[in-house]
This record gives structure tokens, sequence and C-alpha cells, in this order.
């Protein structure tokens, strides 16, 4: 497989083979995040397909520092858009971690919080241990299953369940002292 | 998704999952890549071979440098594994832990030996041999220094010969043989929770290497309670600057409860840096979160649910109980950051020799009857 960077020269030369080698590249990383969101395997195939057009239209002029990250947050954002649309009202969902994240604010904020919260975010991940941070990370990034997790890492999932717990009253923690929310939802 | 889950919490957890995608894209590299999971998982994996094949296997990942804290916490370590090991010798004596507090002799004697990593650990090692010369000056006469003695859990600790391993014998050609006088007092409490399971909760820290009491507690007793009409328990009092507590259970299974001071935001934090593995199949070990570093009421309290409230900790515990040449009791490591990590490989051997390793440094205990340490 090519090298992130050679990938991203067959853009800026608009080869379609671009393509060819980003699907077999990250393909199926693609559809592995967005089939987590959509919950629809052919919906999360029209995700990635959009996916691959957005960046065949972004690169160039972009020229992304990480071609994983980048791509990885293009068909997240692309799923997740999906997954409003198709479930809008009837909050289905249930294999994404949106409670657990819940128990982090008590109050959505306002939009124009978004750039605070994002720093908050980046500061509390900085501060993590590394296997926490990418615990934490493939939880509520990629929405993987804790099972997964565990066993990806070699760890049992009540070890990781209570891991992620904590680590989500440090985050709550975390968005509380940059003064952006208030306290988290209490049970 | 709970019903409990309102609309209103379903679109804040929606939202932050969304908010997700502005982590920095070094984050997002580090999750996705093959070698750093690989590399969690060998660090895993291994903690849980030692936590299931025995942890006296050479660990590769040493500590680089010595804080004094790592060092306070190594010689507090050791501290609590003396009395560990003077409060088995009380739990034999107690028999059948059936929370009998008749007064036992103090004939009790236990063999404390500390071996020296032979890879690194040198400023432990110089530590040690500060304690080693202490220890020998304090050897002369207790009694004749009119050392106050405790009663009936008074128990003379006295460390001879290295229990080395044979890779560590052949290896550690300054093997620092360590000569310490122990006293102080074992004071042991057995739980009986209300199915049957007994716990025995040793109280490691009113010993020091030196013998003196260096602190009190008190004990609280729950007997009203009568959703938990168990037990007496105590109350960690803020000691400084650390503490440890050993707590044992019947079926032979242990667990260690440490509070340290490598300045922790909150206890929290101190909790977060636990891991108990699979060996006693109690990973569910949880604090509420309400637990600040005053307020040791909240720490009991705590402590208790999670002895108490959470049955299938105690049914694992009981299928710990297996046959192997050796035992790791757990490997648990302390800490909220990578500085302050600190690994604890802690493991039983059959034999009855108890070996604590950490900071690069490998302590053996032998319990003058072995079947004390397991029965």
């Amino acid at each position: 497989m090519l090298e992130d960077s050679s990938l991203i020269a067959l853009y800026f030369e608009r080869s379609q083979q671009a393509i060819t080698e980003t699907d077999l590249k990250y393909g199926k990383m693609c559809r592995t995040i967005s089939v987590r969101i959509v919950g629809d395997r052919r919906d999360a195939e029209e995700c990635v397909s959009d996916t691959y057009l957005k960046v065949w239209n972004t690169i160039p002029p972009e020229r992304p520092n990480s071609f994983s990250a980048y791509i990885s947050r293009i068909v997240r954002n692309l799923s997740l858009d999906c997954y409003r649309r198709k479930n809008a009202q009837k909050r289905q969902g249930e294999d994404l971690p949106f409670e657990e994240l819940s128990e982090c604010i008590a109050e959505r904020p306002d939009d124009s919080q978004n750039e605070a919260v994002a720093e908050a975010l980046n500061e509390f991940l900085s501060e993590l241990p590394k296997e926490q941070r990418i615990y934490f990370m493939r939880r509520y990034y990629l929405g993987e299953p804790l099972s997964d997790i565990a066993e990806r890492y070699g760890i049992s999932s009540n070890t990781l369940g209570v891991t992620m717990h904590r680590l989500r009253k440090k985050f709550a923690k975390k968005l509380i002292e940059s003064g952006i929310v208030s306290e988290g939802r209490k049970d | 998704m709970s019903e409990k889950m309102n609309n209103k919490s379903f679109e804040n957890g929606e939202y932050l999952f969304g908010m997700m995608s502005f982590a920095k894209d070094e984050f997002i590299e580090e999750m996705l890549s093959d070698e750093q999971a690989e590399e969690i998982r060998a660090a895993n994996l291994r903690s849980g071979i030692t936590a299931e094949q025995g942890g006296a296997a050479e660990t590769t990942e040493k500590p680089a440098k010595y804080s004094p804290g790592r060092i306070k916490i190594a010689l507090t370590a050791c501290a609590a594994v003396f009395a560990v090991i003077i409060g088995l010798n009380v739990v034999s004596g107690l028999g059948k832990l059936n929370g009998d507090s008749t007064a036992k002799d103090g004939s009790a004697k236990n063999t404390v030996t500390a071996t020296e990593d032979n890879t690194d650990g040198t400023a432990a090692a110089a530590e040690k041999a500060e304690e080693t010369e202490e220890a020998e000056q304090d050897d002369a006469a207790p009694a004749e220094k009119g050392e106050a003695t405790y009663g009936r859990d008074d128990i003379k600790t006295k460390g001879i010969l290295p229990q080395q391993d044979d890779a560590a014998a052949e290896n550690n050609g300054d093997t620092h043989l360590a000569e310490q006088e122990l006293r102080g007092t074992s004071d042991t409490l057995v739980i009986r929770a209300d199915n049957g399971t007994s716990y025995c909760l040793l109280d490691a820290v009113s010993v020091s290497h030196k013998g003196e009491k260096i602190t009190s507690y008190e004990y609280y007793s729950n007997s009203q309670d009568a959703e938990r009409s168990v037990l007496d328990i105590y109350r960690f009092d803020d000691f400084e600057p650390d503490t440890f507590a050993m707590i044992k259970t019947i079926d032979g299974g242990y667990r260690l409860m440490v509070k340290y001071d490598l300045e922790p935001e909150t206890v929290d934090d101190i909790y977060s840096g636990f891991r108990f593995e699979e060996l006693l199949n109690c990973d569910s070990w949880e604090f509420d979160g309400n637990i600040t570093e005053t307020t040791t009421e909240d720490f009991r309290r705590d402590f208790m649910d999670v002895l108490f409230a959470n049955p299938a900790e105690m049914t694992a515990i009981d299928s710990y109980k297996n046959s192997s040449d050796r035992k790791t009791i757990f490997h648990c490591w302390l800490g909220k950051d990578d500085e302050r990590y600190i690994d604890v490989d802690i493991t039983l051997y059959e034999s009855g020799r108890l070996c604590i390793e950490m900071a690069g440094m490998k302590y053996y205990f032998m319990a003058d009857d072995p079947g004390n340490v397991f029965d």
C-alpha cells in the first residue's frame, strides 16, 4: 500500500488511482467507522463513497498532515450527518455511546462554544496516559464497543469499563473547569 | 439505551460524540496505530501473564529513574508487606478467621529478606542500605532502649538471608543483605459478609521499618447497618505520607488499598491508578467518585460498597483458589501519569514465599508456616 504522502500526491496529480489506493488502504477503516455510526451497511457504503468524493474535492488545495486523521474525520462527520437525517426524532443509536458521554454535561453548550469545547477536549486528551487516551478515542471517536477495545488491547471489559467511567469523570471535570459547561448529569 | 435517558441527555451525548471530531490529528493517528496497539496490548498481556502465571518473571520495563516519591512508595510498600506477613501470622493465630480477637502471643516469626534487582535500582538500593544500617543499629536491643511493645500482636520479624530467585542469584553480584528488626502492631480485623465470605483487613500502616508505631487509627463499627450487618472496618486516618492496607480474603485472594501522596489532586486520582487484574477476577473495583482526600468517612463508605455491594466480586474470588507452582496476587500500578507510574507485582508462592517487586527491587518474605499464607 502506498505511503500517505504518495497517496496525497496522486490526488494532486488528479489521478483516479488515488481513490483506488485510498479504498485499498483506508476502505475497511472507513466502512467500520461508518457502519458503527449509521448502523446500516448500505448507508455506510454511501457515506464512504461520499467520503472519497469529498477527499477528492478537497485535495488539492488541502494537503493534510495526517491523511488517516483527515479521512477518518470526514467519514465520521458524514456518517453522523447521515445518522441524524435517518434517525431524527427516533432516538436510535443504541450502539453509540451517547448516554455515556451525556454524563459529562448537563447542558449542551452553545455552538459558539464549540471551539472552547474542542480546546478542552484536546487538553484533556493530552493529559491522559497514552493507553487511556487511545481507549477514550476508540470508544468516543470510533464508537467502538468496549468488548472490542478490550480484546484489542488485552484487558478485560470490566477493567476497561471502570477506566472509561473515570475518564468520563475527568473529561466532565475538564469541561467544568474550562467554564463552558455546568456540572454533569446526576444519576 | 436505557429508558432513563431523556432526549436532552441523548442530545448532549450526541453533541459530545460529534465534538470528538475535533480531536487533534496526532490523537487520531495514535488511536489508529497498530504499533501502538501492539505495544499496549503487549504491556497489558504481560501484566495478565504475570497475574495468572506468576509475577516473578523478569519485568522488562524497569522504572527509568527513581523519584523520592517512588522510593518512598517502595519503602512504604515494604513496610506494608511486612505488616501483611505479620498480619498473616495473626490470621493464622486467629485460626479460621472467625473474628475472635483473643490475644495471641507474639512468638510468630517471619523471615524477611530483600534482594536488589540487578538491573537498576541504585537509588532504592542506597536507600535500602541506609535502612539496613539503621536497622542494624536498632537491632541492638529494642527493649533496652525502652521501645514500646504492642500487646497481643507484637511480632518480631527478622530478616536474614536473601531469598533470591535463581536468575537474580546468578546475575546479581552485589546482592544486598537486609537485616532488619521489625516490631509493630498487626491489628487484624476479620470481616464477614452476609453471604459468608470473610475478609481480613490487615492494617499495614502501623509499622515502619524501624518498628515505631507511626500512627494510630480508629475503626468503625457498622453493626447497626442492617443491610450490611457485618462489620467493623478501619477508618483510614489522614496518614502521611502513605497509607497502605492489605486485605486478605479467606479464599486466599488479596486486595491492596493504597493511598499515597505523590501530589494527587484528588483521591480519585489515586484510585484511578489502580488496576486489579483478573487474577482476582475482581476488576470491577469501583469507587463512586465521591471520595475526597479529607473525607475519610466517604472513603470508608465507598470502601464498604466495594466489598459488599458487589457480590460478583466475591464469587469470583472464590474461583481464584487454584493450584499452581506460584501465584501472583496481583499486579497494579500507581499514579496518574507516566512519570509517576509504578508497577507492583506481588507473587505468593505455594512455598509460602511472598515476593513484592516494585521500583526495581524485589522483596521476599517467608512465612514460617507456608500453610498459613493460604489457609
